[in-house]
């Protein structure tokens, strides 16, 4: 017979807790109270009342067992939930640290004054009152949460429109840093954030947000404050609205560039934000834009993709495709316009939205994304109704005409770029003497579109280490070398990583040693450890396996820097579940974690692609279990040595072969295929 | 089967007489009465005391999801369309609203039914909706703090200020 037990979250500070034996609620499972799988139901009963819904979120059943009197989880999930992060034995309930201290909580946040010519949309009073009235909004409903006003059905929506979810430990707040671009001032207020209110990190994702995930409910207002007189901010980063646009992370510094995207990112921002009309879409709403053909932002994989572009007269416009994405249902999106014009572009948005929110399911969730109404109406006949409801729209409404452009694109300062010679002869000396910083520029630099200048990545990639987390300290060495090195401002890549957009050539080997100094001087940008990978059921909810320590051994088993310059260019991504956070379908390997009978098995694909060229993954084959997947992306990698014609990346030999010598070579070996 | 008597509040949160009624699916219309779209459209909302004539003011209910093309021949005959909104998270309502409102061209009362929330007031309002259908749950007290600010809160950020017409008016 099987044991259960009740658990949920805390409200106040999304702390795991377990139903007791005494009717209260234990922060340790070996307090919680055993039920038997046929009392389980009234064991659920008894915590269905008002009084513990506001005190206790989240509820539900898990299993257990018995040990020496104590209940001992017997799910992978609860697990995880009793200690805290596997891959951070030093936070959760496992280090026993004491929650209801957090020292600098009470005290005014410091001042971070922004840079002049840092890339950012610079706010005006009125955009920081919009901020600090959102802020202030928030508290007042955390407020009516916590006194009953609200009930957790009506407030949970509310506090996912701030990006404020409820993971496996705590409350996780997501903060959008817009289109990517990030000033050291802010970089400086986000680490303050993470020391302050979290626990001293931050995690970048695969969509240029950061996560902090030990938050408090109680003082999350607190946090949204101290960003808001930054510019940044938690809106849209959850919750079944516009998500914030990203966009390339060389936006406004890559030489190939038709427009530059942040000012039009900036503008679908400001457009979408607490859009009446669209704030409760079936589902979540994701738009992408690129300002280069060489497609950077992924478009095609998004809700809604834009591509600038010019008309055959030389007019500067946008190709908008929609209905793509990932999660458990990847489509390449539809192309609807070849050419629509800058100042129609809100406009046909608009009318994809409406069609969008008129009639995208909402009878079942996994069925509520744009892709599937494109999916099931056709293409054609979706194409028809987006153009009607665009044809009626008022002519006065929401025309982006030039001088609305131009006063956005105003706020945007220009870097006072040096004349410089288009080559650095500083650089040159020190390459020819410096291995390790020769094999930086080669796969960390990024051609800039100002002579003499170059964009470097910092990678968040270490061997070893956590993909896209970065801790107070880091954080605040990243803004300083973007003080010192590229005019205060930084990028934030989809791939996790940090950019520094406008840096002197002649600075790179200062640069270089600096972020060496660090511990962030990894050069494996575009290669096989750079690794995408959500942070899987270590933190999240949904999760069902832990993409974390996966990524970690890879990352060591093939941190050889030699290694990874001779097997090439290649993207490796990993999701600990079918949502598709780590984007595996995209990866040139994806890997998916999946449960199988409590064990942690992960499946391959193979050819998967982001760019202009983008494909969904081909599923190699059956899953591997957790422990075997190492060496299985090694007998990959292998094969593709073996097979590989002079200058083929990895991705160029899947798709000159196919799947079919990766197959053979996975399952005919011994160790694999038998699980 | 009438439905409880649910306090009805305008744009600016103040309670407002309801001067309309739910018809009774089985008799004939009297001034007030608000149908369903399916009897608006088969004819079934004649009926008053003329035997014919529609009476006014006339009000119908728009379920979530409904097409309007069978609505439009009847807007001019109508005071009052109810916007049904199931849940507060579906937020169809707000797209049925302003299509009324600014596709084509509806001038009457728009009320938003349904368990909505206060911290949706300025998005209804700003869809075109000009009546609310309060909850015991959430009163008219708890709309006037959000209300207040409505129906033309200060444009806040930068587009919006620019934008000569950025939602319906």
């Amino acid at each position: 017979m099987g044991l259960q037990i009740v658990t949920g979250n805390r409200l106040r500070d999304g702390q795991a807790v377990w139903l007791a034996g005494d009717g209260g609620w234990s922060e340790r499972i070996g307090a919680a109270r055993l039920f038997g799988d046929a009392e389980i139901d009234a064991g659920l009963a008894l915590v269905s009342t008002p009084a513990v819904a506001l005190e206790v979120v989240d509820l539900q059943a898990a299993p257990a067992v018995e040990v020496a009197g104590e209940a001992v989880p017997a799910s992978h999930r609860e697990r995880i939930r009793s200690l805290g992060p596997s891959v951070r034995t030093d936070l959760g309930k496992q280090a026993g640290l004491d929650d209801s201290v957090r020292e600098g909580a009470s005290e005014p946040p410091p001042s971070f004054p922004q840079p002049p010519f840092a890339g950012i949309y610079q706010y005006d009073q009125l955009d920081r009152q919009f901020l600090r009235e959102r802020a202030e909004a928030f508290r007042h409903q955390v407020a009516r949460r916590l006194a009953g006003a609200l009930s957790e059905e009506e407030f949970k929506p509310l506090r996912l429109m701030n990006g404020l979810y409820l993971q496996l430990h705590a409350y996780m707040l997501r903060v959008a840093i817009p289109y990517g671009v990030l000033s050291a001032a802010q970089l400086r207020a986000l680490a303050h954030v993470a020391r302050v209110y979290d626990r001293g990190y931050g995690h970048f994702t695969t969509r240029q947000n950061i996560q902090f995930n030990w938050l408090r409910l109680v003082d999350a207002p607190d946090a949204l404050a101290a960003l808001a007189e930054v510019d940044i901010h938690g809106i849209q980063t959850s919750g079944n609205c516009i998500r914030n646009t990203t966009t390339d992370q060389f936006a406004g510094a890559a030489e190939d560039e038709v427009i530059d995207p942040r000012v039009f990112a900036e503008i679908l921002r400001q457009w979408s934000t607490d859009h009446p009309e669209f704030t409760y879409l079936p589902r979540k709403f994701k738009i992408a834009i690129t300002g280069s053909p060489n497609d950077r932002a992924a478009i095609r994989v998004h809700d809604i993709g834009i591509m600038a572009c010019r008309s055959e007269a030389g007019e500067i416009g946008f190709q908008i495709h929609a209905g793509g994405g990932l999660g458990r249902t990847p489509v390449i999106g539809t192309k609807c316009r070849d050419f629509v014009p800058v100042r129609e572009l809100l406009r046909y948005v608009e009318a994809i939205l409406r069609t969008y929110n008129a009639l995208g399911r909402r009878d079942n969730i996994y069925k509520a994304r744009i892709k599937i109404l494109v999916r099931e109406m056709k293409p054609a006949a979706f194409l028809a109704m987006v153009e009607s409801e665009y044809a009626a729209l008022p002519a006065d409404y929401c025309v982006l005409d030039d001088a609305i452009v131009d006063a956005v694109a105003s706020r945007f300062a220009s870097a006072p770029f040096s004349t410089l010679p288009a080559e650095s002869a500083a650089l040159q000396a020190a390459l020819g003497s410096d291995a390790a910083l020769a094999a930086y520029v080669t796969s960390n630099a990024h051609p800039h579109r100002v002579a003499g200048y170059i964009s470097a990545v910092i990678s968040l990639k270490p061997p070893g280490g956590i993909p896209g987390d970065a801790s107070a300290e880091e954080m605040e060495l990243c803004a300083d070398l973007a003080e010192r090195y590229s005019f205060g401002e930084l990028r934030v890549t989809h791939e996790q990583n940090l950019v520094l957009p406008h840096v002197r050539k002649d600075d790179l080997p200062a640069l270089h040693a600096a972020l060496v100094a660090g511990g962030l001087g990894s050069a494996n940008i575009g290669q096989v450890t750079d690794i995408i990978a959500c942070p899987g059921l270590d933190y999240c909810a949904l999760a069902n396996a832990r993409s974390i320590p996966l990524a970690q051994d890879l990352g060591r088993r093939f941190a050889d820097p030699a290694l990874q310059r001779e097997i090439g260019p290649m993207t490796l991504n990993i999701s600990g579940c079918i949502n598709a956070c780590g984007h595996h379908h995209v990866g040139h390997i994806g890997l998916l974690g999946v449960d199988k009978a409590g064990e942690e098995y992960y499946q391959i694909t193979l050819g998967g692609a982001a760019d202009e060229h983008a494909a969904i993954g081909a599923l190699l084959g059956p899953a591997v279990p957790a422990d075997a997947v190492v060496d299985t992306i090694d007998t990959i990698i292998a094969t593709y040595r073996t097979h590989r014609a002079e200058g083929e990346r990895f991705i160029d030999t899947y798709r000159r072969l196919g799947a079919a010598p990766f197959k053979e070579a996975v399952y005919a070996a011994p160790n694999h295929a038998d699980h | 089967m009438p439905l409880p008597t649910m306090l009805i509040i305008d744009t600016l949160g103040v309670e407002i007489t309801d001067s309309f009624h739910l018809a009774d699916a089985d008799s004939a219309l009297e001034p007030g009465a608000i149908v369903t779209l399916a009897r608006l459209t088969q004819g079934g909302a004649k009926g008053g005391a003329q035997g014919g004539a529609l009476p006014r003011p006339l009000g119908v209910v728009l379920e979530p999801g409904a097409r309007l093309d069978s609505l439009l021949p009847h807007l001019a005959a109508l005071d009052l369309i109810c916007v049904a909104f199931p849940k507060f998270r579906d937020g169809r309502g707000f797209t049925l609203a302003r299509a009324l409102r600014e596709r084509h061209g509806f001038t009457g009362a728009i009320r938003a039914v349904g368990p909505v929330l206060p911290d949706q007031a300025q998005a209804l309002v700003a869809c075109g909706v000009t009546q609310i259908e309060t909850s015991d749950r959430h009163p008219p007290g708890q709309w006037a703090a959000f209300l207040a600010q409505a129906p033309h809160p200060a444009p806040a950020q930068l587009l919006n200020r620019l934008l000569t017409r950025a939602a319906t008016t």
